[in-house]
């Protein structure tokens, strides 16, 4: 990523509350982030991977960066924030996420973004298998290499890979969209190619945009289940 | 073939026991669900749930049924949709219920008093783990995130059919749940006694874990739901006895409601609508018969009523309930 794509990501330097994590768990950093204030900024430093469910159920709508690893299923259900890890993230990172945007800056474990009902998840490193896993209604860009059954059972939203893809690409997806730079090993037969149009093109170039990600929207192929 | 709770008898207070003490005073039938990590208790007056009674199935009597489940002191399962029109002083302690291979929801996970995670799909076509989670080992960190998410102070509970492994509720222990359902699905097959077996099993297993075990049975008598509370049972779900009484099952619910009403020996005009007089009756039997049975037994408490309260009359029973021979 150049550095000007890492700026656009950055959170504003205004009054950043800074929080020390390498004694506290998960409950406790939720309790301090649950009475945080909107529009509030946030700094999470000295995290380890083991902890589950950081960031869940938040709903307040502020920015919170986060150095080091997350654990597993970080940012359940969580609504309205803005979330920026600087390290990896565990698995189903963004389950069930309503709403906020989350980004990832190296790599996500299995099944990010399983379940998403909204909001926006970018990883800019690898994601593993299953990204994207039932997504419902939520957006998420994957921005290196992703593994096997990547947007497997979508039913909504959009999966933008600007990577290639593994095999299975989009089994057993019955909604939404993909969008797939690069090529796929296998994509599922139920899958089939379309003509972009405008609409989508646009659709693209938002979701790029959003993640600080540069890219000629023509590089990419646009991927959608049979029947919708 | 009946099950093994024929073989089973309950045991009348010891004579070295104070007996009067138990008549006077009415017993604890109250149980409690901590959540992990919290100081909340959610607390049950009486040991039952309702679990499968929604709006549509109990019609415009729905706010005086939730009154009355609150005015009884147990919990009820339903979406919170649904309370919309019960006045907050007629709200019950309410479970959800969210099921695997779907979304999480955010409103019930945040407005629940309990959380059950079922391993069944909405359409309890399979049982399993979560697809994303895959790996039981997962399962603990999936149930902290959850709890998280419901603000650290919500009781989750993991469900699981009846008949699963030893092995398998063990692993599912392991992650922690602050209780178990065990449901009984009907594609067990089985007899009777196969179902009262292991659902013997399963109490005397999550006793020894220590996790509190809620009870979901499709067809359990009275008798036998006191047999399985001393058994280790610490809440069961009583939609069975209750949906009789709703106006869906009969035509004109008023006369048939009057003449259960009338076989439980009220003879007063009910004063709400007939059905959910009939539910409160039919409520306030159990309680009534849940206390007397701890009197008989010499109980102060639910905790107190337990194996020591049972006497079996066969050898098998003795064997696989650890109750003694009934001498």
């Amino acid at each position: 990523m150049s550095e000007s794509e890492s700026e656009k990501l950055k959170i504003s330097p205004q009054a950043v509350t800074k929080l020390d994590c390498t004694t506290l768990g998960a409950r406790e950093i939720g309790e301090q982030l649950g009475a945080a204030e909107s529009d509030s900024c946030w700094e999470l430093a000295g995290l380890s991977r083991e902890l589950s469910g950081l960031g869940a159920g938040c709903e307040t709508e502020f920015q919170v960066k986060i150095t080091g690893n997350v654990g597993d299923f970080a940012f359940m259900l969580s609504r309205n924030g803005e979330w920026e890890v600087n390290g990896k993230v565990g698995v189903c990172c963004g389950h069930s996420l309503v709403s906020g945007r989350v980004v990832v800056h190296e790599s996500a474990a299995e099944c990010v973004g399983a379940n998403m009902q909204g909001g926006f998840i970018a990883v800019l490193g690898t994601a593993a298998r299953r990204c994207g896993f039932r997504n419902s209604g939520g957006d998420i860009l994957i921005r290196s290499a992703v593994g096997d059954e990547a947007g497997a059972f979508m039913t909504q939203g959009d999966l933008v890979l600007a990577n290639g893809a593994g095999d299975n690409l989009g089994i057993g997806m019955t909604g939404g969209a993909i969008y797939l730079r690069g090529e796929a090993r296998s994509v599922a037969p139920g899958l089939r190619i379309e003509r972009m149009r405008d609409a989508d093109s646009m659709r693209l170039s938002l979701l790029l945009a959003r993640a600080g990600v540069r890219g000629d929207i023509k590089e990419f192929k646009l991927y959608r289940p049979r029947g919708i | 073939m009946r099950g093994i709770l024929d073989e089973l008898v309950f045991a009348p207070a010891s004579l070295s026991k104070n007996v009067w003490d138990f008549v006077e005073k009415s017993p604890a039938l109250g149980c409690v669900i901590t959540a992990k990590g919290s100081k909340r208790n959610i607390a049950f007056e009486l040991p039952f749930l309702c679990r499968n009674l929604c709006v549509e199935r109990v019609g415009s009597d729905w706010p005086d049924f939730c009154a009355t489940i609150r005015e009884m002191g147990f919990a009820i399962a339903c979406p919170v949709d649904s309370l919309e029109e019960v006045t907050a002083a007629a709200v019950p302690t309410r479970m959800t219920r969210q099921h695997q291979g779907e979304a999480l929801d955010a409103m019930e996970v945040s407005t629940a008093d309990l959380i059950e995670f079922s391993l069944a799909d909405s359409n309890g076509a399979y049982w399993g783990l979560p697809q994303e989670i895959r790996k039981v080992e997962r399962l603990g960190p999936f149930l902290d995130a959850l709890r998280e998410a419901a603000a650290g102070n919500t009781p989750i509970g993991v469900e699981i059919p009846l008949g699963t492994q030893s092995s398998d509720l063990e692993l599912v222990a392991r992650a922690e749940p602050d209780f178990l359902t065990i449901s009984y699905d009907e594609r067990l097959g089985g007899s009777e006694a196969t179902v009262s077996a292991a659902v013997i099993a399963v109490a005397k297993q999550t006793e020894e874990l220590g996790i509190p075990l809620i009870l979901n049975l499709t067809n359990v008598t009275q008798d036998d739901a006191f047999k399985y509370l001393a058994l280790g049972v610490d809440v069961i779900s009583i939609d069975h006895v209750i949906e009789t009484m709703l106006p869906e099952h009969v035509d004109e619910s008023a006369a048939y409601v009057t003449g259960r009403l009338s076989s439980m020996g009220v003879t007063a005009a009910p004063n709400k609508s007939a059905a959910i007089e009939a539910v409160s009756t039919l409520l306030e039997s159990w309680r009534q018969a849940l206390s007397q049975q701890l009197q008989f037994c010499g109980a102060a408490s639910l905790s107190d009523f337990n194996l020591d309260c049972l006497r079996a009359n066969s050898e098998k029973a003795q064997s696989l309930t650890g109750a003694k021979l009934l001498r």
